[in-house]
């Protein structure tokens, strides 16, 4: 099977954890939202806890990822298989301010 | 009762006279306290249709229920009068200990009528009131005002909430301050100074009574401990200023006058840079955990020193809003709004009005002639020097700072008038306030819930971005389930803004932020203070009462359904950079949604509330005098 190569973009908690703004992750393809999520939570422990649940296979809620900064994927989309050099933007949304 | 005193204070400035009025437990069961309550208070004590800066336009303070309880982030008040930007409710919030003084000197809400003849404070010492010269604050700004009153009763347990010299000059959109944190929006600082009020200071030494002190320990300790884990830690680690980098990620960041929602320098301004070369302390306000307040200060340059806190909204208006990439002209900025008195938001998007204008030739180098700068300036965009003295201008009411000092909607008026321009098509707010820190182009819900807000565009009221933001709804489109969200959200807020507890707690009663995770635990808490039996459908009344009552207050102050629209920019322009390129909310569009609105709060499709439903949410009174 072939690899696909997406981009995760880390902004906000996720940047202080991982302290990098982006990595190249190399997926089989078909591989869906949540491999990645494992993926990331294996390669950044500090995230998990934090942004991922402890169990390493979701987001925390209020954690979400972006497509390219245009399709937004809720809790009901981690089906999701990621494209070829898809940007995965990792946000941790917050209210107010 | 437990929870409340059963007391209003009413405080008149004309004849320096005071007297107390008892309110019934029914009466705190519908209004709870917060927003509801101090617009309730509003539209019992205001003359209908008069002057925001007239005497009859009260000020009216309304505590909140958990204040000076053990409920973490429930030290918050509500403040409201009829707004001078808007003409419709200008309710805001604020926190910390002003609230909890008030709460121990017995005091459920405070109206204060009239006008002053001199500059005065009012100072209530539990169940006392003075009325103290102000002649010696003058000038003074919001933290030096708090500070020289404490040194002036040489008792630091006073807390005060205080106008600036902005809100002394009278600049529009002027707020009102209180242990570093604003009761912002709608122009609360330049109605005190008309009726030439200073500040409110406050002492209470009194004991607060709960009706099940043990359930109420139990319950807020298991919060706070939650309120101090992954829930929150964003808050506390970055702050607000987060959303930077997410909505520039999305193309919601406004940039340039929200000319477009992508900013090339994002990154010089963002949370993540603020966190590593500007912050000095995390600050939380009384009775919070979280802790989300990102104090950060300019270390070099010729603002070097400048230090104040830094959230989103504040940060989005006076950086990529300016097209500013210095985090240190924006850091000054704000301080220039906090310590002088200004909504930041206002202030900057005000800030970003004009540059447009002076790069479109609408406003020349002549206009910001004044003693200090007697070349004038060129205000474009990204020019932070000249960003910092326009602003001072503002405050100061200085040449074109006095067309600036009156906002968006006023300065655009007033110069199209003058020099047959059109510069109304970059004014960025809606019933006269200035828009928030999301580019509603790429927001379709979240416009829907800023064209209807009864106070202006407010995401903190409207909360309608959390749908579109959250890949709920698709944001890009219209459909048929706008209508219900948009309520459903503003509805949900309004529990929050009425009790009042800070928003950020929302996810740290149960682990999940919705009605069926938070409504449980907010009855307890409700019931373990004030000894009531409320449950979930009685929570879910607190936020629908709250935005009815404001909604009538508008309609009595001559709203009709044209009112709630949006800037010329959002309705026409569509932008033309990042992932929201191409999209903006047509006037069917809104249309249609606005209909769908109207339909889903049980309203006529003139947005007119029938009598029946104002009767059913308890307020047969408001019935007889707007319902249809």
């Amino acid at each position: 099977m072939d690899n696909i190569q997406v981009l995760i973009e880390f902004t906000g908690i996720s940047r202080m954890l991982t302290e990098k703004m982006e990595y190249q992750l190399s997926l089989a393809e078909g591989a869906g939202i949540m491999d990645v999520v494992r993926a990331i939570g294996r390669k950044f422990p500090l995230l998990v806890g934090e942004v991922i649940e402890k169990d390493g296979e979701t987001l925390i809620p209020t954690n979400l990822f972006s497509v390219n900064g245009k399709q937004i994927l809720n809790e009901k989309q981690l089906h999701y298989q990621p494209k070829d050099g898809d940007r995965l933007i990792l946000l941790s949304l917050l209210a107010g301010g | 009762m437990f929870g409340y005193s059963g007391k209003i204070l009413h405080i008149d400035l004309i004849e320096q006279k005071t007297w107390v009025e008892g309110k019934t437990e029914d009466w705190y069961k519908i209004w709870i306290g917060g927003v509801s309550m101090a617009t309730r208070l509003c539209w019992e004590n205001i003359t209908p249709g008069c002057d925001p800066y007239s005497p009859e336009n009260p000020v009216c303070f309304a505590n909140g229920i958990f204040a000076g309880t053990p409920v973490p982030v429930g030290g918050k008040y509500g403040l409201a009068s009829k707004s001078p930007m808007t003409g419709f409710i200008g309710d805001s919030l604020s926190g910390s200990w002003f609230s909890i003084a008030l709460k121990r000197a017995s005091w459920d809400g405070v109206v204060i009528h009239g006008t002053s003849e001199e500059w005065v404070y009012i100072f209530i010492d539990d169940e006392r009131v003075e009325f103290r010269d102000a002649s010696k604050l003058m000038g003074l700004g919001t933290f030096a005002a708090e500070e020289a009153i404490r040194d002036e009763l040489a008792d630091d347990q006073v807390r005060s909430a205080t106008i600036g010299p902005a809100g002394e000059n009278m600049v529009r959109f002027a707020n009102v301050t209180n242990d570093g944190r604003q009761a912002g929006r709608t122009g609360h600082g330049s109605v005190w100074a008309s009726k030439k009020l200073k500040a409110v200071s406050v002492r209470g030494t009194k004991g607060i009574t709960v009706a099940d002190p043990e359930t109420l320990n139990k319950l807020s300790f298991d919060i706070t401990k939650a309120a101090q884990g992954p829930h929150t830690s964003k808050y506390r680690l970055l702050g607000t200023v987060t959303n930077v980098l997410n909505m520039n990620k999305l193309g919601l960041l406004p940039t340039r006058n929200y000319q477009e929602g992508v900013f090339e320098d994002a990154e010089m301004v963002s949370g993540e840079f603020l966190h590593e070369h500007n912050k000095v302390k995390t600050i939380a306000c009384a009775q919070c955990p979280i802790a989300c307040e990102q104090m950060s200060m300019v270390k070099t340059g010729p603002w070097a020193g400048a230090m104040t806190g830094i959230e989103y909204e504040c940060l989005f208006a006076n950086s990529s809003n300016l097209g500013i990439n210095d985090i240190n002209a924006a850091i000054k900025l704000i301080e220039i709004a906090d310590q002088g008195g200004m909504d930041a938001m206002s202030m900057g998007i005000t800030l970003s009005w004009a540059m447009e204008s002076f790069e479109k030739g609408v406003l020349t180098k002549e206009d910001f002639k004044c003693e200090k700068h007697p070349d004038g300036l060129e205000l474009t965009f990204g020019n932070g020097m000249a960003a910092v003295a326009t602003a001072e201008m503002i405050r100061d009411q200085v040449a074109v700072g006095k067309l600036l000092s009156q906002g968006t909607k006023r300065a655009s008026e007033t110069i199209d008038k003058e020099r047959g321009t059109k510069s109304y098509q970059w004014a960025m707010h809606s019933k006269g306030m200035e828009t928030a820190g999301y580019e509603a182009r790429g927001l379709k819900t979240f416009s829907l819930g800023s064209a209807v807000g009864t106070r202006g565009p407010c995401h903190n009221r409207t909360a309608a971005y959390d749908p579109d933001i959250k890949g709920v709804v698709d944001r890009f489109t219209v459909d048929d389930t706008r209508g219900e969200l948009a309520r459903s959200t503003e509805e949900y807020a309004a529990v929050y803004d009425t009790l009042p507890l800070c928003k950020f707690i929302r996810r740290c009663f149960t682990g999940k932020a919705d009605r069926a995770g938070a409504w449980p635990m907010i009855a307890k808490l409700i019931n373990a203070t004030t000894g009531w039996n409320y449950e979930y459908d009685d929570i879910d009344l607190i936020g629908e009462r709250a935005f009815t009552i404001k909604k009538a207050f508008n309609i009595r102050e001559g709203w009709k359904r044209t009112d709630d629209t949006l800037p010329y920019r959002w309705m026409n322009e569509p932008m033309t950079k990042g992932p929201s390129a191409g999209h903006f909310t047509s006037d069917e569009e809104l249309e249609y949604m606005k209909d769908l609105y109207y339909k889903a709060k049980g309203w006529n499709n003139d947005g007119m509330i029938p009598k029946e439903k104002l009767k059913e949410l308890g307020m047969p009174d408001v019935a007889e005098q707007i319902g249809v």
